[in-house]
């Protein structure tokens, strides 16, 4: 089945306001890399929607989005995805509480996470906790690029097993929105599910939220 | 495939010895069960306490399918001095994920083992293996539609029996003190034999799960919180269905009112008119549950005033404490003990009760009401939403279940939880004589500052409640050693004269509960 933007659209329309109002810019299907498929999860709220515009503007297509919360058939469901899966990466962007348990029912099926870390709005900008595994310095370097390029605020932290955190952080200037980050977190893991060396522009969406997420990828 | 320069290693061991040890789990669990690649460990090295990942990153994590591969790893760990993290599902969250209590420690991950080797519905019991999970026994239950009952904690779908009642974990309903229903266990020892407790050593025997002491010392609950063995399988009783359950809830407008609440509720759960774990949930616990979030009331810092406290009781409905009870058995039994119950309330002259009819689906009564008759659900998982970050640890200090306890230790905690700027989001679950005091520490670890408040926050409680003679029951993988030297010297001389006997090269998670033969000296 070729997923499309219609088809997103189809998946952002599930009865939320906040992701019906969702309109992916731009963005074309086209045949994935490596003929794996590719989930995203994301919660019924804005900061989903600019999430998978960020993933789309990346080239993160086909993409099958889906809406999750911690209810638990969903969630079971989805291990037992992942556990039968043969090729499947899933991207996502998801509350503190669903994102966890995505994470924990990743280990449950045997999944690799190639991409984890966590994400808050605060008054200066947003915040960032990513734990560096397979060497991607050079996404977060671009997140955080991305972040000062735009003129948002955030605090970046990046732990690594067996060394020191390295941190980067940076102010807000002039009226900068501090709600960019979702959609370029969307943009960064598009790009690392498909292996996109070239990233473009992940847009200037700005949600405003004072909630705080998950975001990772996972493989089978 | 061989790694190279592992930047975590095991304490005192070499790469040389490292690969060594790695070769060796390949030849005999296959490739694919030695998992040593970073994007392979992540899943395993996340955790909600408060200090990096990197603190408690494994080495490497190997799965196992059988008994007899658990005895090949201890042979290799012995022959390599490595040691190892064992795991049945790894879903403790605040009391310790997956994550080994050691940075390099090696993760012996079970969760392939998951047979249910047993469910006996006359004798009301189930024998099972580390893996199975509570929504793996409840489906077979339902499945065969046999008469029983679970119980289980809060993360009930996902988490695995063996590791909750190895924990020794509480549920909510008449069974919910589970490591007392525990009855019969298998273990590798270190030095690879299987010792089976209870009437398990006896040949041919019928009564392993019916009978918990066998003969002689009985040693069940020596392996549990500890680092003696790797429990195979185990054995507990189950509760037949009641033909009737009537849950409830009772809303207390008043903080104070833990007081009254407590005495009036003692009584009737020494006797068992109230068979199950009550539990009392403040409003922060409540509200969570119920996935309401702080930003909707604050975004400021710091802990959240009384006065929003308030709002969310007046917004929402819920108390200041919520209890949740219920009843279980015939209907003659229900309605009679409904009499007795709801008379005691009326009695009191405080709090409201809510019955399942007047509460329909609402949360959190749903999901209180769904742990009480055994029905797995996620619900409270919300609580990770209340404030947001991925920190959590729970802090559970045991009290008396008499009101003026519960009312020191209450006050106690939230002054400490304030002083750093953090909430006060607590439940008791009630026994008949004790109340385990469970206080979710909840941080944005995003925040390196609010990080290393929860640090000190959570050293304060244990110190402050320590000074008056209270210390918990159970602890995540940070604080272990710690809480240990809480409970005495002599008894840790003891848990180390055990360690030396049973793994004298202590292989098996060193550092668990603080036994370690390398790093304890005795006083």
């Amino acid at each position: 089945m070729r997923w499309s933007r219609r088809a997103v659209l189809k998946s952002l329309a599930i009865s939320s306001a906040g992701l019906a109002m969702a309109r992916p810019r731009g963005t074309v299907a086209s045949a994935s890399g490596d003929g794996r498929r590719l989930l995203a999860l994301v919660n019924d709220d804005p900061v989903g929607a600019a999430f998978l515009r960020g993933a789309m503007a990346a080239g993160a297509v086909p993409l099958q989005a889906r809406i999750i919360s911690s209810d638990v058939q969903a969630l079971l469901a989805l291990e037992r995805e992942l556990r039968q899966a043969d090729g499947l990466r899933v991207i996502g962007l998801l509350d503190d509480a669903t994102g966890t348990l995505v994470v924990d029912l990743a280990r449950g099926a045997g999944a690799r996470i190639s991409w984890l870390a966590q994400h808050a709005t605060s008054t200066e900008g947003s915040r960032h906790l990513v734990f560096d595994i397979d060497r991607t310095e050079d996404r977060t370097r671009w997140l955080v690029d991305h972040l000062y390029a735009k003129g948002a605020g955030y605090q970046t932290v990046v732990q690594r097993r067996g060394e020191s955190p390295k941190q980067w952080s940076s102010g807000p200037r002039g009226a900068a929105p501090p709600g960019v980050w979702p959609g370029a977190v969307g943009h960064l893991l598009g790009s690392l599910a498909t292996s996109t060396r070239a990233i473009r522009d992940a847009g200037s969406d700005n949600v405003v939220t004072h909630d705080k997420f998950v975001s990772f990828l996972i493989e089978v | 495939m061989a790694q190279q320069n592992n930047p975590v290693l095991p304490r005192g061991v070499t790469q040389a010895t490292f690969e060594k040890a790695l070769e060796a789990f390949r030849a005999l669990l296959g490739e694919e069960n030695v998992l040593a690649q970073p994007s392979q460990l992540t899943p395993y090295s996340k955790v909600m306490m408060s200090v990096e990942n990197d603190a408690h990153a494994p080495s490497a994590a190997l799965t196992v399918s059988s008994v007899e591969q658990v005895q090949g790893v201890v042979r290799i760990c012995n022959e390599h001095k490595i040691p190892i993290w064992p795991i049945s599902t790894g879903r403790n969250f605040g009391y310790g994920s997956a994550a080994p209590v050691q940075r390099g420690q090696v993760i012996l991950d079970l969760k392939k083992m998951n047979r249910i080797l047993k469910v006996d519905p006359d004798m009301c019991y189930a024998l099972v293996e580390p893996g199975v999970t509570y929504q793996q026994l409840y489906d077979y239950i339902e499945e065969n539609n046999l008469p029983l009952m679970l119980s289980f904690p809060a993360p009930s779908a996902i988490a695995s029996p063996l590791g909750n009642i190895m924990d020794r974990g509480v549920g909510y309903t008449p069974y919910g003190e589970h490591f007392m229903m525990q009855c019969g266990m298998e273990v590798v020892l270190a030095n690879g034999d299987i010792y089976r407790t209870g009437m398990g050593g006896v040949k041919g025997s019928n009564t392993w799960q019916i009978f918990k002491w066998g003969f002689g010392p009985t040693l069940d609950g020596m392996f549990t919180q500890a680092n003696y063995g790797i429990v195979t399988k185990i054995g507990f009783w189950l509760m037949p269905k009641p033909p009737v359950f009537k849950p409830f809830e009772v809303i207390f407008e008043n903080e104070e009112d833990i007081v009254d609440i407590v005495e009036m509720l003692r009584p009737l759960r020494i006797s068992g008119t109230i068979p199950n774990s009550v539990v009392i949930a403040n409003v922060l616990w409540e509200a969570g549950s119920a996935n309401v979030r702080r930003q909707t009331y604050t975004t400021e810092s710091g802990h959240t005033p009384d006065e929003i406290l308030k709002k969310i009781q007046r917004d929402t409905g819920m108390g200041a404490w919520n209890l949740y009870a219920a009843l279980y058995g015939t209907q003659e039994q229900v309605d009679a003990d409904w009499k007795i119950v709801s008379e005691a309330f009326k009695r009191l002259g405080k709090g409201r009760i809510v019955t399942q009819e007047e509460a329909g689906d609402k949360q959190p009564f749903k999901y209180r009401a769904q742990l009480m008759s055994g029905v797995p659900n996620l619900q409270e998982f919300g609580l990770y939403n209340w404030r947001g970050g991925g920190g959590s640890m729970w802090f559970a200090p045991v009290s008396e279940a008499r009101g003026s306890e519960c009312e020191k230790q209450a006050r106690l905690a939230k002054r400490i939880l304030h002083k750093h700027g953090l909430d006060y989001v607590a439940e008791f679950i009630v026994g008949p004589r004790d109340m385990h005091h469970v206080v979710d520490v909840l941080f944005d670890r995003t925040n390196p500052e609010e990080t290393a408040r929860a640090d000190a926050c959570f050293n304060e409680l244990l110190d402050e409640f320590e000074k008056e003679g209270y210390a918990v029951y159970r602890v995540n993988t940070r604080f272990q050693e710690r809480v240990a030297r809480s409970y005495g010297t002599v008894k840790r001389d003891v848990e180390h004269a055990i360690k030396r006997a049973l793994d004298p090269n202590n292989i098996l998670a060193p550092g668990r509960s603080g036994i370690d033969l390398h790093t304890y000296n005795k006083v």
